[in-house]
C-alpha cells in the first residue's frame, strides 16, 4: 500500500492540473486533422485558437489533401501559404477589408513604405526564439525569425493585423500601425493547445541535411531543460553527455571527452571567452546557469576555422540578452542550491541581464553520521552579469561578465578552493552594406588555491591563470562571396606553475615559486561556402596559427644521451622578461563537403587539422579543479591532430525525424603523458616527469531524433577506439614497454536514450537512459613487501577495466499558473537521478586496513544510490 | 512537522551515507612474479639483512603472501671505497645475513650487488649514509576530535579526546634527508568483575600506532628543532599506555621511494589520488637485458630508539579544559582476555 502512495500522488496531481476534457476533445479533434494534413504535405496549419469553433468539423474520413479546404468551405475563413512549410488560416474578412481599402478612389496612389522589424521572445525562458513566424493574413505574406529572433519586412503604410506564432506558444494577434518606421517586440506566451506548432529554430528545419555540417549539435535552453534535473539543476554539460561521441570517465569528474580526445582538448567559450573549468563541485554542477543561458553549441567533427586552439571540440555557450520591455525575474529555490535573476531594460537602447546561483549542501551533509563528513565543507556560487547597449542602427556593444567560486574541504588537514573570472566586451558593426563584423575583447582568469593545515606544515598552493584575447570576426554580406568569413586571433597566456608559501607566521613551510609560463598564440582565418549546383556544397576554411613561448624562464639543458632528468642537467639559459624561446605555427585546413541526395538526405565529408598549444597537466585518476595547464615549450610540442570523417543524413516524415550516421579517424601527434611516479606539482623541471607520445581514435555515432510531438526525443549509440603510444630510447621514458594503451577515457561503446512525454498541458515526463563501456584501469600484478610493508606491483597502464556504467534518471515537471496575464509562474520538478541506485564504479583502489596488511581491493562509487530532487521554478514581471 | 521534516533528513541523510565504497572481488589476470630486493644496511646489525625472492599472487586481504626464494650466488654491499660486506643465505629463507659487518659511515655512500645462479647481475645506485639522529623526548598533549561510534544499528558522532604522541627532534643540519619512525605501544586495559579472583588488567600490544608509514622530509627542519606526531592514543580510559619508537634517517632516494609506497597505501581511488603505478627502485640488471624488471630497492640508514610509559591520568589532569568523556571498562566473569583475547593479563617489563 505504501508503494502505491507516489502514485496516488502524481495521478492526483495530474489529474488536478488538467484542463477541462471538452475544451481538449476540441482542440485534439483539429490536432488530428492537422497532424493529418501535415503528413501528407508537409504543411503546417497555423490557426488562432479563438477560431476554432468556428471552422468545419471534417469528417476525419476526408482526403488528407482535402482537409484544409474543407476546414474553411463555406465559412468566414481563408487560408495562405507562407512559403512551402506553412499555412495560415484567417478571417476572410480581413483580406477583403483589404483590398476593398485598396480599390476606394480615395486610396492613395503613393503610400509610402516603413519597414516592420521586430523580435520575438519567449515569455517562459525570456529568450528569443528563432523560427518563430510572423505574419500579416491580409497581405497574406509572412517571414520566419532569424537566428536572433528577428524578422523585419518593409509594409506600405496603413493599419494591419499580424500574427505571431512559434512551437508550443499561442498564436498573437496585434494590431500595427505603419506610418513610420516600426519596432516590434512580441513575448509569446505557453499554448493553451497543441495547434500552433510550429518548427523552432534559427536553421531550416533540414539545416542537418542541407548543410554541410558534420558532427555539429546545438541545444537551446529550452531543449536542455527537457532533461531530468541532477541535484535540481539544469546543466548544459549533462545535455552534452547525451549526444553520441561525448563520453565522460565518470560522476565527479570535471570536464568531458569528445571523440577520443582528452578534457583539455575542448574549447569552452561562455560568450567568446575561454573556459579552463566549466564544473562546479567536481562536475555535479556546470558553471552555465540555466537562468543565464541562451544556447550552447558543440561543434566536434567540422569545427569552423574562426575556433582555434583545441583539438577535439567546441562548446560555444552565449547567454541570453536582456528583455527589451519589461522587468523580469525568475529562479528556482531547490534542497541543495537555489537561484535568482532578472532582466530588463534599462532603457530604450539598454538592457540587462544578471543572475546568481549558490549551492549549500552542508546543512546534510553535517547531518551524516562519518566524522571524515562532519569535519567537510562545500559550496560554490556564480554570478552573471550581462549589458546590451544598441549604439544605432549599425552598433551594438555587449558586456558579459562571470565569476565564481568553488570551496571544498574534505576532512580537517585540506581545503581545495578554486574560482573562476570570465569577461568580454563584443561589438557588433556593419560597415558600409556588405561587411559585418564582431570584435570582442575577452578576460578569462582561474585560480585554485590548497590549503594545507596540518601544523607546523600549513601552506597555501596556488595558481592562476591569466587569459587575455582579441579576436575579430568579418562576414560579407554582400551579393558576391556571400558567407565569406575572415578574421583574425590574437591570445596572451600567462599559466601559473604553482606558488608554495607558509599560511601561518609559526608555519615552517619553505616557500617555493615555480615561474608562471607566459606565451601569445595568434590566429588568421578565412572560410568560404561554396555551392556547386543544387546538390553539391562546400566549406573551405583555412587557419593559420602560431605560438610565441616567452620568458622570463631558465631552461635546463639535458644531456641526450639519457633519459631527461635533473641530474642530468648539463647546462641552464636563461631567457629575459618578453624574450621569445620557443616559436611554433602551422596551416590547419577545414573542409567540409555536402552532396544531397534527393529532398531529405545527403552525405558529407570533412578534414579537419587542429593544432593546440596548451596541455593539462594530470596524473590522477581523472581530471580534477586543482591541475595545472601548462603551454607547449622546447620540450613539450604542441598537440596535433587530423581528422576525417564522413556521415549519412536522411529525414523522415516531414524533417520531425532525423537520421544520422558519422564515422570518423583521428590521427594525434605529441600527445602528453606522464611518467610513472611523474611529480607535477612544484617542480621546477617538469619535462623531467612528462613524456610525449601519440595515438589515434577511431569511431562510428548514430542519432535518430524524434524533434517534436507528445512523445519526442533521442537515442544515440557511439562505438569508439583510442589508444596512444608512448617509445623512447630509454626505459625510463617508455610506457607500457613501447605498446600502445587505451587512453583512461577510452570507453567503446556508448549509448544515450531521452524521452520526453508531454500528455497534459500542464505536466510532462522525461526520461533518459545512459550506458556506457567501463573506463580502463590499472590492476596489481603482484604483491611484495619492504621492510614489513606490503607493496603492490601494478601492470602496464590501462590493461584492465571497471564495470560499465549505466543510470536511469526520470523527472516530471508540473506547470502552475501559465495563464497569459498572470504575473507569476511558476514549476515543479522533482527528479530522480540514478533511479535504480546502481553504485556505478568511478574507480577500483587498492588499501591496507593496516600498515602491513595485504591491500584490499574496494570500488569508488561516487553516486551509489538514487538521489531524489525537488526544485521550485518560478517567473515574475 | 518537524517529526515530517526529520524524516525527510534522515532520508536525505540516509541517501548520501549509502557506501560508496565496498570491498569488491577482483580477479586479476596474467601474474607474473617479479624479482624483488628489500635490502637493508644501517648502524644496526640486527637490522641489516638483505631479502632477494619473488613477488607474490595479489589477493585481496589474504593474509601473508608466500614469495619465492630467488637463487643467488653472489650478493654484497660495498662502500664507494669498494670495502664490501657479504651476505650468506639464512637456510629455508628469502633472507640474507653479513657475513662480516662494519659500522656505516655517515656521508659515505654504498651499494648493493648481487649476481643470480642464472647469471644476471644486479647493482643498487650508491645511496650516501645520512646522519644518526637521537629522539631528544617524547611529550604528549591532548586534543579534542569528533569520533562516530558504529554500534549495531546506530551510529552516532561524539567529541572525544586523544593525546597526540610526539618526538622531539633536533636536526643535524646536514643536508637533505628522510626520517622514517616506527612506533609500538602496550596499552593497559581496566575491565571489572564481581568475582574476587579476576585477571582484570590486560595488556595490548599494538604494533604500529600511526597505521601508516610514518615519513617525514627534513627539508623543512634543516637545522631546526621540531616535533613530529608518532601517533595518537584514546584517553577515554584511564591505563598506562607505553610508546616505544625508533627513527631511521634514510638517504633523500630512499625517502623518495618510501613517499611513494606511502602514497599507494593511501590511495583512495578519488579524482584526487594518482593513478597506481609500478613503483621503481634503485636497483637495475646490470646484464644484457636492461629493461628487466626489479622492484624493491636497497635502503642505507642510521637507527636510534627511545621509550616511555605514558600516564594517561596526567595528561588528562593537564588538560582539564578539554571535555574529556570516560568508557566505562568492560564486564568480565574472570579475565579481562574475554574482551581482549590478543592481549595478556601478564604485565610486561615497562608496566612492572
Amino acid at each position: 500500500m505504501r508503494k502505491a502512495i507516489p502514485f496516488f500522488f502524481i495521478f492526483f496531481m495530474i489529474t488536478s492540473m488538467a484542463i477541462s476534457q471538452s475544451e481538449q476533445s476540441q482542440q485534439l479533434f483539429f490536432k488530428g486533422l492537422i497532424d493529418k494534413y501535415e503528413a501528407k504535405t508537409g504543411i503546417r496549419i497555423l490557426i488562432h485558437h479563438n477560431d476554432l469553433s468556428s471552422l468545419n468539423k471534417v469528417s476525419e474520413q476526408v482526403n488528407a489533401e482535402s482537409i484544409l479546404d474543407e476546414l474553411v468551405k463555406e465559412t468566414q475563413f481563408a487560408y495562405f501559404f507562407v512559403g512551402e512549410r506553412y499555412a495560415v488560416v484567417y478571417p476572410k474578412r480581413l483580406r477583403e477589408n483589404y483590398i476593398k481599402q485598396q480599390t476606394r478612389p480615395s486610396a492613395s496612389k503613393n503610400k509610402q513604405t516603413y519597414k516592420v522589424k521586430g523580435i520575438i521572445r519567449d515569455n517562459e525562458a525570456k529568450t528569443i526564439i528563432p523560427g518563430a513566424l510572423f505574419s500579416i493574413p491580409e497581405l497574406e505574406i509572412g517571414q520566419q525569425t532569424d537566428s536572433n529572433g528577428e524578422f523585419s519586412l518593409d509594409l506600405q503604410e496603413g493599419t494591419y493585423i499580424a500574427y505571431f506564432s512559434s512551437l508550443g506558444k499561442e498564436t498573437d494577434r496585434k494590431i500595427i500601425r505603419v506610418y513610420q518606421n516600426v519596432e516590434l517586440d512580441v513575448t509569446l506566451f505557453e499554448s493553451t493547445s497543441e495547434l500552433e506548432m510550429v518548427t523552432v529554430s534559427d536553421r531550416a528545419i533540414d539545416y542537418n541535411v542541407k548543410s554541410t555540417a558534420l558532427g555539429v549539435a546545438k541545444m537551446p535552453i529550452e531543449e536542455l531543460r527537457l532533461l531530468p534535473p541532477l541535484l535540481g539543476e539544469v546543466d548544459v554539460i549533462k545535455g552534452m553527455l547525451m549526444l553520441p561521441g561525448v563520453t565522460t570517465v565518470g560522476e565527479g569528474a570535471s570536464g568531458f571527452n569528445v571523440r577520443g580526445g582528452g578534457v583539455d582538448q575542448n574549447l569552452i567559450l561562455m560568450d567568446g571567452v575561454p573556459v579552463f573549468n566549466p564544473s562546479h563541485m567536481f562536475g555535479f554542477f556546470s558553471i552555465f546557469n540555466q537562468d543565464a543561458i541562451k544556447e550552447a553549441e558543440l561543434y566536434k567533427g567540422d569545427i569552423p576555422a574562426k575556433y582555434g586552439g583545441r583539438l577535439s571540440s567546441v562548446l560555444d555557450v552565449s547567454t541570453k540578452q536582456g528583455n527589451a520591455k519589461k522587468w523580469i525575474g525568475e529562479g528556482g529555490i531547490g534542497f541543495l542550491s537555489s537561484r535568482l535573476g532578472i532582466n530588463g531594460p534599462i532603457s530604450e537602447t539598454t538592457q540587462i541581464m544578471a543572475t546568481g546561483r549558490f549551492a549549500y549542501p552542508n546543512w546534510i551533509i553535517h547531518r551524516i553520521p562519518n566524522a571524515k563528513l562532519q569535519e567537510s565543507s562545500t559550496y560554490f556560487y556564480d554570478v552573471n552579469l550581462r549589458i546590451d547597449q544598441q549604439l544605432n542602427d549599425n552598433n551594438s556593444l555587449s558586456l558579459s561578465l562571470y565569476k565564481s567560486q568553488d570551496y571544498f574541504r574534505f576532512g580537517r588537514d585540506t581545503a581545495f578552493t578554486w574560482q573562476s573570472d570570465l569577461a568580454s566586451l563584443k561589438w557588433k558593426s556593419i560597415w558600409g552594406e556588405k561587411v559585418g563584423s564582431d570584435l570582442t575583447l575577452a578576460y578569462s582568469g582561474y585560480k585554485y588555491s590548497v590549503l594545507g593545515e596540518i601544523q607546523p606544515l600549513d601552506f597555501d598552493l596556488t595558481s592562476q591563470i591569466d587569459y587575455f584575447g582579441i579576436h575579430q570576426d568579418f562576414e560579407w554580406i554582400g551579393e558576391k562571396l556571400e558567407g565569406l568569413e575572415f578574421g583574425y586571433q590574437v591570445n596572451h597566456y600567462s599559466m601559473g606553475m604553482g606558488e608554495l608559501v607558509p599560511s601561518s607566521e609559526t608555519s615552517l613551510a619553505i616557500p617555493q615559486k615555480i615561474p608562471s609560463e607566459r606565451a601569445v598564440e595568434t590566429g588568421l582565418f578565412v572560410q568560404y561556402p561554396l555551392k556547386i549546383g543544387e546538390k553539391f556544397e562546400a566549406q573551405l576554411g583555412m587557419r593559420y596559427s602560431g605560438f610565441f613561448a616567452m620568458g622570463e624562464r631558465d631552461v635546463f639543458l639535458y644531456d641526450e644521451n639519457f633519459a631527461r632528468d635533473v641530474s642530468r642537467v648539463t647546462d641552464t639559459v636563461s631567457y629575459g622578461a618578453g624574450e621569445v624561446y620557443q616559436r611554433y605555427s602551422g596551416w590547419e585546413p577545414r573542409i567540409a563537403f555536402r552532396y544531397s541526395i534527393g529532398d531529405n538526405s545527403s552525405v558529407k565529408a570533412s578534414v579537419n587539422r587542429s593544432i593546440q598549444y596548451l596541455h593539462l597537466l594530470s596524473n590522477n585518476f581523472a581530471s580534477a579543479p586543482v591541475d595545472l595547464w601548462k603551454l607547449s615549450d622546447q620540450y613539450v610540442q604542441p598537440q596535433e591532430s587530423w581528422q576525417y570523417s564522413v556521415g549519412a543524413y536522411r529525414n523522415f516524415n516531414f524533417d520531425k525525424i532525423e537520421t544520422s550516421l558519422e564515422f570518423y579517424y583521428k590521427d594525434f601527434n605529441s600527445l602528453l603523458e606522464y611518467r610513472d611516479g611523474a611529480q607535477l606539482i612544484l617542480n621546477p623541471a617538469l619535462e623531467t616527469s612528462l613524456v610525449m607520445g601519440r595515438g589515434y581514435a577511431y569511431g562510428g555515432e548514430f542519432l535518430i531524433k524524434k524533434k517534436s510531438g507528445k512523445l519526442n526525443g533521442w537515442f544515440s549509440y557511439a562505438y569508439s577506439r583510442t589508444l596512444r603510444i608512448v617509445e623512447s630510447q630509454f626505459e625510463d621514458e617508455t610506457i607500457n614497454q613501447g605498446e600502445y594503451f587505451p587512453a583512461n577515457w577510452d570507453q567503446p561503446h556508448d549509448m544515450s536514450l531521452l524521452l520526453n512525454y508531454k500528455p497534459l498541458r500542464k505536466v510532462s515526463f522525461s526520461a533518459t537512459f545512459n550506458y556506457r563501456t567501463g573506463r580502463p584501469i590499472t590492476l596489481p600484478s603482484s604483491i611484495y613487501d619492504i621492510n614489513g610493508s606490503l607493496v603492490v606491483d601494478y601492470q602496464e597502464r590501462n590493461q584492465a577495466r571497471i564495470p560499465d556504467y549505466h543510470r536511469l534518471d526520470l523527472g516530471v515537471t508540473f506547470d502552475g499558473n501559465q495563464k497569459k496575464d498572470s504575473h507569476y509562474k511558476s514549476s515543479i520538478t522533482i527528479a530522480f537521478y540514478n533511479v535504480y541506485a546502481r553504485k556505478n564504479p568511478f574507480s577500483w583502489f587498492f588499501q591496507p586496513d593496516l600498515a602491513g596488511a595485504v591491500p584490499r581491493s574496494y570500488r569508488l562509487a561516487v553516486i551509489g544510490t538514487v538521489i531524489p530532487s525537488v526544485t521550485y521554478n518560478f517567473t515574475f514581471r | 512537522m518537524i517529526k515530517k521534516l526529520t524524516i525527510f533528513l534522515l532520508l536525505i541523510a540516509g541517501i548520501f551515507t549509502n557506501s560508496c565504497i565496498d570491498e569488491v572481488v577482483i580477479e586479476v589476470p596474467g601474474f607474473e612474479p617479479q624479482l624483488v630486493v628489500d635490502g637493508w644496511y644501517g648502524n644496526s646489525i640486527e637490522d641489516t639483512y638483505i631479502r632477494i625472492y619473488y613477488s607474490a599472487e595479489y589477493q585481496s586481504g589474504v593474509v601473508t603472501p608466500q614469495y619465492r626464494q630467488a637463487n643467488v650466488n653472489l650478493l654484497y654491499i660495498q662502500d664507494q671505497n669498494g670495502r664490501r660486506i657479504n651476505f650468506i643465505p639464512v637456510p629455508n629463507s628469502i633472507s640474507f645475513l653479513p657475513e662480516n659487518y662494519f659500522d656505516p659511515e655517515p656521508g659515505l655512500s654504498y651499494q648493493l650487488v648481487f649476481q643470480l645462479t642464472n647469471g644476471n647481475s644486479y647493482r643498487s645506485d650508491f645511496e650516501m649514509m645520512p646522519p644518526k639522529v637521537e629522539i631528544e623526548e617524547i611529550t604528549e598533549s591532548a586534543f579534542e576530535a569528533l569520533e562516530v561510534i558504529n554500534t549495531p544499528g546506530v551510529s552516532l558522532s561524539q567529541i572525544r579526546t586523544f593525546a597526540s604522541i610526539n618526538a622531539q627532534i633536533s636536526d643535524p643540519g646536514v643536508g637533505e634527508f628522510g626520517y622514517m619512525f616506527s612506533t609500538s605501544g602496550i596499552s593497559e586495559d581496566f575491565t571489572f568483575s564481581e568475582s574476587d579472583n579476576c585477571s582484570c588488567t590486560c595488556y595490548s600490544f599494538i604494533s604500529n600506532i600511526f597505521d601508516k608509514l610514518n615519513l617525514l622530509s627534513n627539508r623543512e627542519f634543516q637545522s631546526r628543532s621540531f616535533q613530529h606526531s608518532l601517533g595518537d592514543i584514546p584517553l577515554t580510559s584511564l591505563g598506562r599506555f607505553y610508546v616505544n619508537t625508533r627513527v631511521r634517517t634514510v638517504s633523500k632516494n630512499n625517502l623518495e621511494y618510501l613517499l611513494k609506497i606511502d602514497e599507494q597505501q593511501k590511495n583512495t581511488g578519488s579524482i584526487f589520488d594518482v593513478s597506481p603505478f609500478r613503483i621503481k627502485g634503485n636497483v637495475r640488471n646490470v646484464a644484457e637485458n636492461q629493461n628487466s624488471v626489479v622492484l624493491g630497492n636497497f635502503f642505507v640508514f642510521q637507527q636510534s630508539g627511545l621509550e616511555k610509559l605514558v600516564f594517561r591520568t596526567e595528561i588528562r589532569a593537564a588538560s582539564l579544559d578539554l571535555n574529556h568523556v570516560f568508557d566505562l571498562p568492560p564486564l568480565v566473569n574472570s579475565s579481562c582476555i574475554e574482551i581482549y583475547p590478543d592481549a595478556t593479563p601478564i604485565p610486561p617489563i615497562p608496566f612492572r
